[in-house]
């Protein structure tokens, strides 16, 4: 028994030491993670300006299928049409929120450094850049969404704000952060960590300035006192973004990670967008055939033909003046840019014709389509009455929508050999990604001069090398002189030169050919009312040729900016997309006011997503209160046209 | 004439295994001592004519005669008459059933077998009152996921801990990232592993009470599965068996094959749907040029092949001393599967041996020794993306010919399609060329060393080790819309968990009067170690060159690791009085390194008793009526738990690197908590056991309610606060159910005809009492517009989405009619509402089985009744055209949707306004979102299914002589015969879209489940 016993002890002291859990504090700290002692302020600014490139998965639902198609630079039918998915929102909801999280890291470690007294000679202006940087990404979400919080981060659910009092926040991180950078510290070892700038410092200072422009201006139409002062103040001492040198922009790549290319996913088409085909076609008066080559020239023609015109197979259904006719050949003259950001369809020698998907090669080298009429023909119904149409060397831009049967019996709308597409040079991954160019600082400071207000340039010197940017950034500037003292007008009534704002005439008499019959007749061209601005009546005042040339200038970048001017001015024009069947998620369209254009069919801002409204409903609360309307796309933001 | 000590082992005549504490008495006396653990006995006679009389519970007592023998073995037989099983309960301790004050019901190894099902978690479906077996429909090597009395966490795979042969087994299941978009692929689960033939017996432990002695890892039930043993065998010992199955589609949805592809009526040879003309022979130019007859396919059939499924196994299995048994058995398995390109391939190798040695044999070790290396190709591509092949299958246009595709590549090696501009990618170009292989090799080990210090006293030290590695490749080929030069991907995960383990015995009988007692006492140490390391090339550079070095960018590179142990000690105590009333309770102090020092031990304590009225009465000298063979009552509590993951305590930052090779820094997307405890499930548990009728009649019925509090939440956040979740201790999640097992012996004649009946019932009601004070909805899956959530004061699991918008005014005629617009068409309601709940009612198991001399036949019948699913694949035949419903009568007429419209004036008018059919379709099923309007394809998952047929004949013993030959067996079985009902237009409620998440009631494009038929030989020599 005392053997037994013995043995029982012998286990109980085994027991015991497996009570000892001494070792556990230690396994259980991560070996991959590091403390905040390890991590520098660099390294969270770096991760939030590259995680803002967009990588494919976020880039496709934000960029492409919301921002191109709500700004109009190619058409894909999502916002523009109503249709909003929670799952895209969602997903850009939590990756801009995450590149804002690493901004407001990097001014958390940069406090705490500083406080430590660990902090490096360049780690206060690092803040103030993390700070600049951090007012983009609030300005971003909230042109998205409206009211977000200026004072998240801090480890619980945060209030929102009123987009009034985003504005105001952001107006003033960037008046703070620019003026307390020192220029005169080194920036040594740390270009690698700022794919913008490089941490030139004076680029920063130049963006913060630009940046606080374009914000201001946003309140142009709602608060435009507080705008002119904001404006004033960061334009007077001429620190801006001026040359394309001072461009902020970021190499892009064509893999899959963060700075690959935002539009180079093959399966988008980028076709050029009737918005801006209207906006184009004889802006400027430049003749296509000083522009192309010569094995072009027998293509291009005449000022005043309009197309053939195929009743059964191009809608009319909507308020674009271009609808209802194919153009079989290239326009008399179109602004020089059009030719460098699109090309011609059968230019395959172009080396910036595109060419994705490279997986299926018949869809950009064929051009040849067919409209067909009653049934497909073919050898068993005997019919041959299908129309032939060669799209090589011709340009259309065919409008968005709902094309019911028309759709469905004509090939050539939607066929890539066929509609000009995006240059490859946007396309293949090798190019950077604008985030704000000269011009726009240009057409900024000129909108600000015809609003009256206190600004370094005048408004036509301002207009005018904001174009010139525009024109060197294209390649095009051989066409710049004869370009800026045009007054022909576009599709849409505008045209060039500053001086001339003279509207165009309610109708012009166009010929055309019947598309069935080979049958020539006149068309009455009717200039588009573009009811949301100045109720219709003016299509050529020097507000819309300044943003006609912004929008424009901003092709492809900045979808988000030409959508944030037309909801906040109304221009430039916009057609309503085609109802042959009515949209569903637009239902404030229809066979009624389809020919006007009203703030309730274009798209406003994105519904927050699903995951705020279940985790987070008083926080949802608080941000549709102050939303003042519906978490609807077609609800405008504080600062829009309403 | 001298005292002597006999000695010796007492087993099961059947089986072989020892029989812990049986009495041995000397006969006429009162003297006598019971077995140990190793159904080892010593005992001192001192007369050379002394009877010892062996007595078991359930067995027929046996006597036998000393002269002069120092060492008698005894084989009991079991008495027909009290059927008195005997179960592996926790901790591998062998008690008799009737002392147990909880439910645990046994699985026979020949029971798991009898289907032929590769994955054993399969062979469990309907044979155990309780389980709820989710099968994932990923073709050979998909996952299955056991659910025991129900889901009792709101994180996690909700999975009981598996433990074989006393070590803890690692069973994860699916897939990584269950997305709606990309999911990545459901790798199986690891319970899939084991080879079923190797398995001796499964003990589940469904309740608290059961498991109680598992502690932290107890929070969802346990199942003790035991090996096989070396058993003295006529012959060799040599058993060599194959079986071969054949795999074709089980369940495919209804489509129609009326109307061709197109749209708007119109023929189009490059559209993606089958809106087109009515098909009726015309000529039609095809996407190849070729002028063509219109005509439909059934593409389903032509695409997937005739599976096929070998197995073949030897082992070898016999007493090869008087002191060691040796089992061994070797397996190969190779399943080549009904969806091209996708195959299994496992071998299994286990030995294990049992000694026993020293003086008086007071020794034993038992050491086994198992390898697994499992090797599966091409697992399917889930979620709504162009590489689904299922998807693209499904919406194939009707009229096109699946295997017009089947060569894949063009002569540019380009991948062909219909549509050349389309996303989609070619299905056969997919087998052959989007390739991924994963090879898992497993050891699983252990050893352990028993000594009786005593005879009513043993002790027993335990080591064991699961421990894997898992390599990963894949290789996609350029020239398709997927890449054009290709993309390649390398990957390791290893996994080891150790556990060491001592276990102190005692039992004895008689010890005051009538009462009898045991304790046990042990402690566990485990480890658990698990790393990763994948490496991706990106988009190649050179085409078709697998190299990680050869993409466009650097490769990219990801780890992981983590590390956690626990210590561990319990103990066991029971009282008996009489043999016929129980007291057991039980105590387990875990210490868990993934948790603070103050929240790092806690204790879990259950109590469970039960009685054995009919033994009570018969011992008072009571009257039974003559029919009650047995009656027992039980009732139990006990608390169990689920502890917190590695590194969920401190908040850290990490490190990576961008896209430039440049250094970046984040913080974490969880707020961790550091003062978070151990999640606590405290269960409460009655029940009855009966035997009546001679024993032809049993019935078992357990009640039980169980409260999952503490849940570790990850409470969601607005990511705006800069995390996206934060973790609390939270919540209240309660079970409640009932279990009823029926068995019935109708026929009981061994010369002639013997009918088994065999009925499980179970009903558990999953519900969310509280989840925080701020949080009363969580979501545990969601697909784009439609959620799956557990919502206080509702249910687990419930399915949430947008309805059709309808009237609603009591005032209104109308009330309760569905809204359609200008169109004609539903509308959808903007907000999500409940739609249903992913649980099932109740689940039934039916068994029927039948001999006759040489030929057995059975078969089992399984219903689910009640709960729904989405079915997002009813939704894409829909949209595409390709539904039967979207064709009524040979046609499609334009729809006049019963339904009413606003007028305008604040009232509503009947719909007048028809619309095609392909653009109410097509709305539909976009409506407020990628899936459509939810209401419109949630489905009652309720199914009834012939789940398993089995034919056996044993050759008459009397063909086998001089053939060397001992035993020969053959067989047909068959599974998933029959979709008795169902409720999915075709599409089976089954072929859930994914095991990991505890979201099961979804359905989207996953692979047709399978039916299988397979024919089974077995010689053993």
């Amino acid at each position: 028994m005392k053997k037994i016993f013995k043995k029982i002890g012998f286990l109980l002291g085994s027991a015991s030491l497996i009570v000892a859990c001494s070792e556990f504090e230690e396994i259980n700290v991560d070996p991959t993670a590091a403390s905040a002692s390890q991590v520098q302020v660099e390294y969270f600014i770096d991760n939030s300006i590259v995680g803002a490139q967009q990588n494919p998965h976020i880039s496709e639902r934000v960029f492409e299928l919301y921002w191109t198609d709500a700004g109009r630079m190619q058409v894909v039918g999502t916002l523009s049409e109503g249709y909003h998915s929670d799952g895209w929102t969602g997903e850009y909801y939590k990756y801009v929120s995450g590149w804002l999280k690493n901004a407001n890291n990097a001014i958390k470690i940069a406090d705490e450094q500083l406080e430590t007294g660990s902090a490096k000679v360049y780690t206060g202006n690092l803040k103030q850049i993390a700070r600049i940087w951090r007012a983009y990404l609030l300005s971003e979400m909230s042109d998205n969404f409206g009211p977000v919080p200026v004072n998240g981060f801090q480890g619980v659910n945060p209030d929102y704000n009123s987009v009034e009092e985003v504005y105001t926040y952001v107006l003033a991180e960037l008046k703070e952060a620019t003026s307390l950078i020192d220029e005169g510290i080194t920036n040594d070892g740390l270009a690698n960590w700022d794919p913008a700038f490089g941490y030139d410092y004076t680029k920063w200072i130049q963006y913060g300035n630009s940046l606080r422009m374009r914000l201001a201006m946003r309140l142009s139409e709602v608060a435009p006192t507080i705008a002119q002062t904001e404006f004033e103040d960061a334009a007077r001492g001429g620190v801006y973004i001026s040359t394309l040198d001072d461009t902020f922009q970021v190499a892009e790549n064509n893999g899959w990670d963060d700075i690959t290319g935002v539009m180079t996913r093959q399966w988008w088409d980028h076709f050029l967008s009737a918005t801006q085909n209207n906006l184009m076609i004889g802006l400027g008066g430049v003749p296509s055939i000083d522009q192309l080559p010569a094995t072009m020239h027998g293509n291009v023609k005449d000022a005043n033909y309009m197309g053939l015109k195929f009743d059964d197979h191009f809608t009319t259904l909507t308020n674009d003046p271009s609808a209802g006719f194919w153009f079989d050949g290239l326009h008399n003259s179109i602004d020089p840019r059009a030719y460098d950001a699109y090309v011609v369809p059968g230019d395959f020698d172009n080396a910036n014709y595109n060419k994705y998907p490279s997986w299926s090669p018949n869809w950009t080298s064929t051009t040849e389509r067919d409209l067909i009429i009653g049934d497909a023909d073919n050898d068993e119904n005997g019919e041959t009455d299908d129309i032939s149409i060669e799209a090589a060397f011709t340009w259309n831009a065919p409008v968005a929508g709902s094309w019911a049967d028309k759709g469905s019996n004509n090939k050539v709308k939607s066929w890539g050999g066929a509609i000009p597409r995006l240059a490859h040079k946007y396309r293949n991954g090798a190019n950077k990604r604008v985030f704000f160019g000269p011009w726009e600082t240009y057409f900024l400071i000129a909108e600000a001069a015809v609003r009256g207000w206190d600004v370094p340039l005048s408004g036509q010197a301002a207009y005018e090398e904001g174009i010139n940017q525009s024109f060197a950034y294209n390649g095009v500037s051989s066409h710049i002189a004869a370009y800026l003292t045009s007054e022909n007008y576009n599709r849409v009534g505008t045209s060039v030169s500053w001086t001339h704002t003279i509207e165009p005439p309610a109708t012009v008499t166009m010929n055309y050919v019947d598309g069935y019959t080979g049958v020539a007749g006149t068309y009455e061209f009717k200039y588009p009312e573009n009811t949301i601005y100045e109720g219709g009546s003016v299509k050529n005042d020097l507000l819309t040729k300044i943003i006609t040339q912004k929008f424009i200038a901003q092709t492809p970048w900045l979808p988000l900016e030409t959508w944030n001017d037309h909801r906040r001015l109304g221009l430039p024009f916009f057609e309503n997309p085609a109802i042959e069947n009515l949209i569903d998620n637009s239902p404030n369209l229809t066979l009624g006011n389809y020919m006007t254009n009203s703030v309730n069919v274009f798209p406003q801002r994105l519904k927050y997503p699903s995951g705020l409204t279940n985790s987070y409903p008083q926080g949802y609360e608080q941000a549709i209160n102050h939303l003042g309307g519906d978490d609807s796309v077609f609800t405008p933001l504080w600062w829009a046209k309403h | 004439m001298q005292a002597q000590t006999v000695t010796g082992t007492i087993t099961d005549a059947t089986d072989g295994s020892p029989l812990p504490g049986v009495n041995v008495i000397i006969k006429g006396t009162a003297n006598g001592v019971s077995s140990n653990f190793d159904g080892i006995y010593s005992i001192d006679v001192k007369t050379d004519n002394a009877i010892l009389q062996f007595s078991y519970m359930g067995y027929t007592t046996q006597e036998i005669s000393v002269n002069g023998k120092s060492k008698i073995n005894v084989a009991l037989v079991q008495s027909a008459e009290s059927l008195d099983e005997v179960v592996v309960t926790a901790l591998g301790i062998k008690r008799e059933k009737k002392s147990l004050g909880y439910a645990v019901q046994e699985v026979d190894g020949s029971a798991l077998t009898q289907s032929r099902e590769a994955n054993i978690a399969n062979a469990l479906t309907g044979k155990v009152a309780g389980v709820q077996v989710v099968k994932g429909s990923n073709g050979p090597a998909s996952s299955s996921k056991i659910v025991l009395r129900g889901n009792s966490s709101l994180t996690g795979d909700n999975q009981p801990l598996i433990v074989v042969d006393g070590i803890p087994m690692d069973n994860f299941t699916g897939a990584a990232n269950n997305d709606f978009w990309n999911p990545s692929q459901d790798m199986g689960n690891g319970l899939g592993d084991l080879n079923p033939e190797n398995i001796e017996s499964m003990s589940i432990l469904k309740g608290a009470s059961a498991a109680a002695l598992y502690g932290s890892r107890a929070g969802n039930g346990v199942i003790l599965i035991t090996t096989k043993k070396g058993k003295e065998s006529p012959g060799l010992g040599i058993t060599y068996s194959t079986s071969i199955g054949f795999e074709t589609m089980g369940s495919s949805p209804e489509l129609q094959n009326t109307f061709g592809q197109g749209s708007n009526d119109i023929y189009d040879e490059t559209g993606g749907s089958s809106w087109g003309p009515k098909i009726e022979g015309q000529q039609v130019e095809n996407w190849n040029g070729e002028q063509v007859a219109l005509k439909s396919y059934d593409n389903l059939n032509n695409y997937f092949k005739t599976g096929i499924n070998q197995t073949h196994t030897i082992s070898f299995q016999q007493q090869v001393s008087n002191k060691s048994s040796l089992f061994t058995s070797a397996t190969y398995l190779n399943d080549d599967s009904k969806i091209p390109g996708a195959t299994l391939e496992r071998v299994n190798l286990l030995t294990r041996s049992v000694s026993t040695f020293g003086k008086n044999d007071k020794w034993t070790t038992d050491v086994k020794v198992q390898y697994i290396n499992a090797k599966a190709e091409n697992r399917p591509l889930n979620g709504v993306n162009s590489s689904n092949a299922f998807a693209t299958m499904y919406s194939l246009p009707i009229s096109l010919d699946i295997r017009d595709f089947s060569e894949g590549t063009n002569e540019l090696g380009n991948m062909f399609w219909y549509d050349p501009n389309s996303q989609a990618v070619n299905p056969y170009w997919a087998s052959k060329n989007n390739l991924s292989m994963d090879s898992r090799d497993r050891f699983m080990l252990n050893g352990s060393l028993k000594y009786q210090i005593a005879d009513w006293l043993t002790s027993e030290v335990k080591a064991g080790a699961d421990l894997y590695t898992t390599n990963t490749e894949s290789k996609l080929f350029g020239g398709s819309p997927l890449t054009s030069t290709g993309r390649y991907s390398l990957g390791k995960n290893t996994f080891i968990e150790k556990n060491y383990s001592a276990l102190l015995i005692a039992q004895k009988d008689n010890l005051f009067g009538k009462f009898g007692g045991g304790f046990t006492l042990g402690g566990n140490l485990m480890s658990r170690e698990s790393s990763r390391l994948s490496a991706s090339s990106g988009e190649l550079e050179v085409p078709n060159l697998f190299s990680l070095n050869n993409g466009k960018e650097k490769p990219g590179v990801s780890q992981g690791f983590s590390e956690r142990r626990m210590n561990s000690l319990y103990g066991t105590m029971q009282l008996n009085y009489d043999g016929y009333a129980f007291l057991d309770l039980t105590g387990r102090n875990d210490w868990s390194s993934t948790l603070s020092k103050e929240n790092r031990s806690f204790f879990y304590p259950s109590i469970s008793t039960s009685l054995v009225v009919t033994e009570m009465i018969k011992k008072n000298d009571g009257d039974l009526p003559e029919w009650l063979n047995f009656g027992k009552v039980r009732a139990s509590y006990a608390t169990v738990g689920n502890d917190l993951d590695p590194y969920k305590l401190y908040n850290s930052y990490s490190i990576g690197k961008d896209p430039f090779g440049h250094t970046t820094a984040t913080s974490n997307s969880t707020l961790f908590n550091s003062d978070v405890k151990s999640e606590l499930i405290k269960s409460i548990e009655f029940g009855f056991d009966a035997r009546m009728f001679s024993n032809r009649l049993t019935v078992d019925f357990s009640w039980y309610k169980s409260n999952a509090t503490n849940q570790l939440i990850a409470l969601p956040l607005d990511p705006l606060s800069g995390y996206n979740s934060e973790i609390v201790n939270a919540g209240d999640i309660q079970n409640k159910g009932f279990e009823l097992m029926l068995n019935g012996t109708i026929l009981d004649n061994p010369e002639g005809l013997t009918w088994d009946m065999n009925l499980n019932y179970s009903k558990n009601e999953n519900s969310i009492i509280e989840l925080t004070e701020e949080v009363t909805q969580r979501q545990l899956g969601g697909f784009d517009n439609l959620s799956i959530i557990a919502v206080a004061g509702g249910a687990y699991g419930e399915i949430w989405g947008t309805k059709f918008q309808r009237v609603d005014d009591a005032a209104s005629p109308n009330n309760g009619a569905i809204i359609v617009d200008a169109q004609g068409i539903p509308m959808a309601t903007s907000e999500k509402f409940k739609l249903g709940n992913q649980q099932p009612d109740a689940l039934i198991g039916f068994s029927n089985s039948f001999s006759y001399k040489n030929l057995s036949f059975s078969f089992l019948i399984d219903a689910r009744i009640g709960g729904e699913i989405y079915s997002g694949t009813n939704r894409a035949l829909q949209s595409s055209g390709n539904a039967a419903a979207t064709v009524v009568n040979g046609a499609r007429e334009d729809i006049v949707f019963d339904g009413v419209i606003d007028d305008g004036n604040g009232g509503f008018a009947p719909n007048t306004v028809g619309v095609s059919p392909q653009i109410y379709w097509s709305t539909l099923a976009s409506r407020s979102g990628n899936l459509g309007i939810g209401e419109h394809n949630v489905y009652d998952a309720s199914n009834v299914r012939l789940r398993n047929v089995t034919f056996n004949y044993n050759l008459p013993k009397k063909w086998l002589v001089n053939t060397g030959i001992q035993n020969a067996k053959a067989g047909i079985s068959a599974n998933n015969v029959w979709l008795i009902s169902s409720h999915l237009n075709g599409v089976d409620p089954e072929s859930v879209y994914a095991t990991a998440t505890n979201a099961v009631g979804f359905e989207n494009m996953s692979a047709p489940t399978s039916r299988t038929v397979f024919l089974n030989l077995s010689l053993s020599f």
